[in-house]
């Protein structure tokens, strides 16, 4: 890599950082855990500069060098034996007089008890403003398979919410499944 | 990015109808999670990281992230 290319790749990756650290903790969860995620992602990046085309979407490629990352590593490490649904349930239980208002608890909580796979095609979508194509391609599925997750993700979310607020005896209809 | 506005339509399914304020809710929360992250200042870790990188410096790169993990 000669002096300038370098130079531009460094100012280039250092402008994604804060994405990648957004990114990052959406998949990994734990910050610590999710530094590791971007330090990783940078080296990489680095390393395979080559297969990075030139004019197209920078974040796109780092995002998905990340998310390979995560899903061949990082999440063998953890959330596989969560016992979602028992485990949400405890804690709606658990706190129903401290909700006043229409409002999760605690989103990130909530974020992370989604199945990895929903959760990353819901921030890809909802917050990193990728379209289902860019998504899609990030994710090496079908456009078709990001739009499933993402629905599954929000109806999820929303019975969460439902069940939340049902719990504070507000009178809201039931978001029963399908 | 490019005008996904298109492509998020047409996908809310039947049986939420009910909810499209409980969807503009998640949306916030889940944008107002993600753009707090992404405000954040960016550690110096990450700068000494590319530094080291531009440098061809990768067995410091390697015992950083040791360091880091100890």
């Amino acid at each position: 890599m000669n002096e300038e290319i370098s130079r531009g790749l460094k100012d280039q990756l250092l402008a994604e950082i804060p994405s990648l650290r957004a990114f990052a903790l959406s998949l990994a969860g734990i910050a610590d855990r999710a530094d590791d995620l971007v330090q990783d992602t940078l080296v990489k990046a680095w390393a395979n500069a080559d297969s990075f085309t030139r004019g197209t979407n920078m974040r796109a490629w780092l995002f998905t060098i990340m998310r390979n990352t995560f899903f061949s590593q990082y999440r063998k490490a953890r959330r596989e034996v969560q016992d979602v649904d028992g485990e949400a349930a405890a804690r709606l239980v658990a706190m129903p007089d401290q909700m006043s208002h229409l409002d999760f608890t605690d989103f990130k909580a909530e974020l992370d008890l989604l199945p990895a796979d929903q959760r990353e095609a819901l921030v890809l979508i909802g917050a990193s403003g990728f379209s289902y194509e860019e998504a899609a391609e990030i994710c090496g599925v079908a456009v078709g398979t990001i739009k499933s997750r993402v629905n599954r993700a929000r109806r999820r979310l929303i019975e969460r919410l439902a069940l939340q607020t049902d719990e504070q005896a507000v009178d809201t209809p039931n978001s029963t499944k399908a | 990015m490019t005008d996904n506005s298109k492509s998020n339509n047409g996908d809310t399914s039947a049986d939420i109808g009910l909810e499209p304020l409980l969807q503009a809710h998640i949306g916030r929360k889940l944008r107002e999670f993600y753009d707090s992250a992404a405000r954040e200042p960016v550690p110096d870790r990450f700068r000494l990281l590319l530094d080291q990188l531009e440098n061809g410096d990768l067995e410091g790169v390697e015992a950083a992230g040791k360091a880091d993990r100890a």
